[in-house]
């Protein structure tokens, strides 16, 4: 509201500044041609005098300046000569009276009018400015509110631990407990609460991706196999699942899908009905996928990780690492299996197994791999080229 | 709230500038003083609210608003203050709006002291001002509108292109486009001139004090893009032949061109067509200019983000100012009466020569500017036109053009003499003479050719106040009375000395640092000590830091002759980073007056303590920009000279009846 009164108030001084000559409502329609001529006749007055001061100073001869005092002269002659011409030719032409009317129509309606519709259209009126200092502000304020927040969140939790300790087989109260259980950061307890309502209450999309992401979050950011089974369950029950689409997006991510993680996060993204939340975390994660994704694509040696996981791994023990990426190279091979076509995977899969230095897994990727391109010469060949080049020697596991 | 705001009143803008266009334009058909009269004052308010739309700009930029994507993807918050409100106009989208700013500055100026100009030509010209105002905030809101939003907003921005962090970008690019715009108001002239078919002397002196400032302004542009290319690029030079430098160069060239046909058309109502001409042409080759540099067909560090759809946006605004004008161009040119005679030998003479001159030179540049474009369009092979092409081109131009100089003021118009002009300067060649030989001994192993040079440039100096010198007559009038004379001649005739002087200064920069300089490349340790063009330099120390925004490696050397310290100097390598770019700022020191000495570091050298240190002397290189200093003093104070101040129609209303007697023809003699 503010804003459109502001943008009244601008767009009334810039018409009433703009049409200023209308307001005062002096002068007549017809133009003065005689003032005109005065401009013209100013200019050669001054010519005159500035040659008198050359010829008082010497800088020019009497003779040169009596010749170009004639020049001036005529050229005085010849607007004194036009101005009579256009009075005899009716220079006095009334002009037409509609000519107000134009000007009203200019100023209050054309100007405003094209204003509005430009603006309308490719303006956000309602789209706040957002200075970085008080965006700043605004965090500090929201992380303030949102300690608070989480005492109240506490007292709550402590109450309800009480009545499920009498009622353990109360599953709403469990249903209740583990969204806030995850929100105040006990992802254990969270995780507990929330098979405790799935073996209760039955599964929910909500439930089982509710339980996906504690899973997730338990292992620092790695969608482990059993948690991508529990996304895939609870897309199969509601596709419109935000939280499922977003994680499945990113185990995508984490396998080197990067085309599919784009194409499901950019949906998520643009999706009116999906809860807010997600979308904007799949749209952040969008950004991110583009500043990393490509550049690590391109370098010709697929990861297993991408390098965000690498980094959260960075805080993990050597056994949780370890077990983490197996977990990963697992859910590969389970992906693998049922689409098989996909032969960046089998080339991450089969690296996967030698830096892992599994040779049952490497004989049995490369036979997979073997058997699904069997038709396919020069993709065999490729794979062939590939694991030759990470030092196998492929006559010994492909006879 | 603001941010909208601001594109909201860019919008409004668009609005108003096609009133400014549309309104006087049926005025002067239906011969309507009222739609007249509001032309001035649309064009007022078409200003205010473009600036309200830059203000905001401004603003979103100094709060790090990156919910702006133009700010986003410029700015940076740890930036320093100066260099967030440069970075408005230190990208492509936010220099546009600077661009059509100074657009409608120019329009509002002339509404604003157009007080001397008939109603009917006031109007004309703010008409075609208004509508290539239209044509660009089109561009800018349909290829590049800077209040694009982002939603969410991201937390911290990309940062500004670091070569452009610098003080430079304060003033180089608001400097040069209030030359390249000012052109415009000389082009809103011409095409004026055209539709009210009024080409005359009247109209020369009107046009006149415009051309002055767009040339003062583009003249001072183009000598901080030099100074600040010399300083912050480390590579030493000063000019470069950089199709952008061209870009804006040639311009330059033929505003100087009209500069000087303008003064004939006053004075004697001849060359008209061709002044016209060249007011078209100037703004002409300021379009052009722009669409090499924004297209995308060239690249370099003015192109920002370049997009085809933009350079056709361009193209299309390119040819329909510069072909429609050249059409009602060829429509009127016919009906134009010759004006005054001249001899060959005269003011006028010496003008059409310089006029010549001038647009041959451009044309050379221009030349030398699109042939590797064409080439590449045709051929698909790049090559490129270096400093060698126009060495060969545009000097051999300019040396009878700067021998000519001292002349041409000492001719009298109509018909000269050029023999007493040439007795008048014979003790100015001598001078010259003894001083380039003076030069030659002084520096002895110089080619004999600079000698000639060095002449040039005191014969230019010297030369450009002959015509004072004569004005004043000590000879003839003695000491007090000359002067006398001297203080009592108009501004605009030591605007002329002033400005051919200052030419003559930088003609000396650049004979002096293109002869002497001297150039070295070496490895240093903090610690070593070398000896280079006569100075001892101390590589002291090389210190790691970090900046608001970079991180940097600065060295420290002290530059000291015959154990005399002269001066410490401090080049750095700078990262920033945002952009993990490298960058240099050269170490320089001025040693005596003129002379420089510069030092930029180069990498590490792999596998020692080692770094590529590189050295110029570059002796009496501040004379170039000096020569401009001096030229663009000379042409405000020619602007100052009230002769450009016409006094307003009340006062020539009041003398009317007697200056109609003054001017009853004479009786010829």
């Amino acid at each position: 509201m503010v804003f459109w009164l502001t943008v009244l108030a601008l767009t009334a001084a810039a018409i009433v500044i703009g049409f200023r000559p209308m307001l005062r409502g002096t002068g007549s329609a017809a133009p003065d041609r005689v003032e005109d001529h005065e401009h013209d006749i100013a200019v050669y007055r001054h010519q005159l005098e500035e040659l008198a001061g050359e010829e008082a100073r010497g800088s020019i001869s009497p003779v040169e300046a009596a010749q170009a005092r004639n020049e001036i002269s005529r050229r005085i002659l010849a607007v004194e000569d036009r101005l009579t011409a256009a009075g005899a030719t009716g220079f006095s032409t009334v002009p037409r009276r509609s000519g107000a009317a134009t000007l009203a129509l200019f100023a209050l309606v054309f100007i405003p009018g094209l204003t509005l519709i430009i603006y309308t259209g490719i303006g956000s009126p309602a789209y706040e400015a957002q200075p970085l200092a008080m965006r700043l502000e605004a965090m500090r304020d929201a992380a303030a509110a949102r300690n608070q927040t989480q005492d109240q969140l506490r007292d709550l939790v402590v109450r309800a631990e009480d009545h499920l300790r009498d009622n353990p087989d109360d599953g709403r109260g469990w249903d209740v407990l583990a969204p806030v259980y995850f929100r105040l950061g006990e992802v254990g307890k969270s995780e507990t609460a929330y098979r405790n309502a799935i073996r209760l209450l039955g599964e929910t999309p909500q439930r089982l991706s509710g339980l996906g992401e504690t899973m997730v979050t338990a292992a620092g950011g790695i969608v482990t196999a059993d948690a991508s089974a529990l996304f895939d369950r609870a897309l199969d029950a509601n596709p419109a699942d935000a939280r499922a689409r977003f994680f499945a997006g990113l185990a995508d991510v984490q396998i080197g899908q990067y085309e599919d993680a784009r194409s499901a996060w950019t949906v998520l993204a643009a999706d009116e009905g999906a809860d807010m939340a997600w979308r904007a975390v799949a749209q952040q994660s969008l950004a991110r996928l583009d500043e990393t994704a490509p550049a690590v694509e391109n370098s010709g040696r697929p990861p297993v990780l991408d390098e965000a996981t690498i980094e959260q791994m960075q805080d993990m023990s050597a056994v949780e690492r370890g077990s983490v990426i197996e977990g990963m190279v697992a859910s590969l091979d389970e992906r693998l299996r049922d689409q098989p076509n996909d032969l960046e995977g089998w080339k991450r899969l089969i690296r996967a197994r030698i830096v892992l230095d599994q040779d049952d897994g490497l004989r049995d990727a490369l036979e997979r791999a073997r058997s699904a391109y069997e038709d396919r010469p020069d993709e065999l060949e490729s794979l062939r080229a590939f694991a030759q080049g990470l030092g196998v020697n492929v006559e010994e596991y492909w006879p | 709230m603001i941010v909208e705001l601001g594109h909201y009143a860019l919008v409004l803008g668009l609005a108003l500038s096609l009133a400014q266009m549309v309104v006087p334009m049926i005025g002067l058909r239906t011969n309507d003083a009222r739609m007249l009269a509001v032309a001035p004052s649309l064009t007022v308010a078409t200003f205010l609210v473009i600036a309200v739309s830059f203000a905001a700009l401004t603003w979103a930029y100094v709060t790090s608003d990156f919910s702006v994507r133009n700010v986003w993807a410029n700015s940076f918050s740890d930036k320093p203050m100066i260099f967030k409100i440069t970075g408005v106009w230190g990208n492509h989208e936010g220099s546009m709006l600077l661009w059509i700013l100074t657009l409608a500055l120019f329009g509002a100026l002339v509404a604003f002291f157009g007080g001397n100009l008939p109603s009917r030509l006031k109007a004309a010209v703010l008409s075609v001002q208004g509508s290539v105002t239209v044509a660009f905030a089109l561009f800018i809101l349909l290829t590049s509108n800077p209040f694009e939003r982002l939603s969410p907003p991201p937390l911290e921005g990309r940062d500004l292109n670091p070569i452009l962090q610098d003080i430079g970008l304060a003033i180089h690019p608001p400097l040069l486009y209030l030359g390249y715009v000012g052109f415009s108001i000389c082009f809103s002239f011409a095409v004026a001139a055209l539709i009210e078919g009024r080409i005359d002397a009247a109209w020369a002196r009107w046009v006149r004090p415009w051309t002055l400032v767009s040339w003062v302004f583009l003249t001072a542009g183009i000598s901080m893009g030099s100074y600040w290319a010399y300083y912050e690029l480390g590579w030493g030079g000063w000019w470069f032949w950089d199709p952008v430098e061209n870009a804006s160069f040639m311009p330059w060239l033929i505003g100087t061109a009209l500069l000087h046909s303008a003064l004939v058309m006053e004075k004697r109502e001849a060359m008209k067509v061709w002044t016209i001409l060249l007011a078209i042409l100037a703004f002409s080759f300021s379009l052009l200019g722009t669409f090499l540099v924004r297209s995308g067909v060239l690249t370099s560090v003015h192109s920002f983000a370049t997009d085809p759809e933009r350079g056709l946006f361009i193209l299309m605004i390119l040819v329909f100012f510069i072909g429609g004008s050249l059409i009602l161009f060829a429509l009127r040119a016919g009906t134009l009466r010759n004006g005054g005679m001249f001899h060959p030998v005269s003011r006028e003479g010496a003008l059409v020569l310089n006029n010549l001159f001038l647009t041959t030179a451009t044309a050379t540049v221009l030349v030398g500017t699109l042939y590797p474009l064409l080439v590449e369009a045709v051929s698909g092979e790049k090559i490129s036109v270096g400093a060698p092409y126009f060495n060969y081109t545009f000097i051999p131009l300019m040396i009878p053009l700067l021998m000519a100089v001292p002349f041409g003021p000492l001719l009298a118009w109509k018909r000269g003499n050029l023999a007493a002009a040439a007795e008048r300067l014979w003790l100015t060649a001598a001078i010259s003479l003894v001083a380039a030989l003076a030069i030659a001994w002084l520096v002895y192993d110089a080619p004999i050719l600079s000698a000639f040079a060095y002449a040039l440039a005191f014969w230019l100096i010297i030369g450009s106040f002959a015509d004072v010198w004569q004005k004043a007559g000590f000879a003839k009038n003695g000491w007090s009375k000359g002067w006398a004379r001297l203080k009592g001649l108009p501004r605009a005739n030591w605007g002329t000395a002033l400005a051919h002087a200052g030419l003559g200064i930088t003609t000396l920069g650049i004979v002096g640092v293109t002869t002497l300089e001297d150039e070295t490349v070496l490895r240093m340790t903090p610690g070593d000590t070398t000896s280079f063009a006569g100075y001892d330099v101390a590589f002291n120390s090389l210190t790691p830091g970090k900046g608001p925004n970079f991180t940097y490696d600065k060295g420290i050397f002290t530059i000291s002759r015959d154990g005399r310290v002269i001066g410490t100097v401090e080049p750095e390598k700078r990262v920033y980073v945002a952009s993990r770019m490298p960058t240099t700022e050269a170490g320089i020191q001025t040693v005596g007056l003129f002379s420089q000495y510069y030092l930029a570091l180069g990498d590490a050298v792999e596998g020692s303590e080692d770094i590529v240190v590189r050295i110029w002397w570059k002796p009496w290189v501040t004379l170039i920009w000096y020569g401009t200093v001096v030229m663009v003093a000379a042409g405000l104070i020619s602007l100052s000279d009230r002769r450009l101040r016409i006094g307003a129609p009340v006062a020539a209303r009041r003398r009317r009846e007697a200056a109609l007697a003054a001017a009853k023809p004479e009786p010829a003699e």
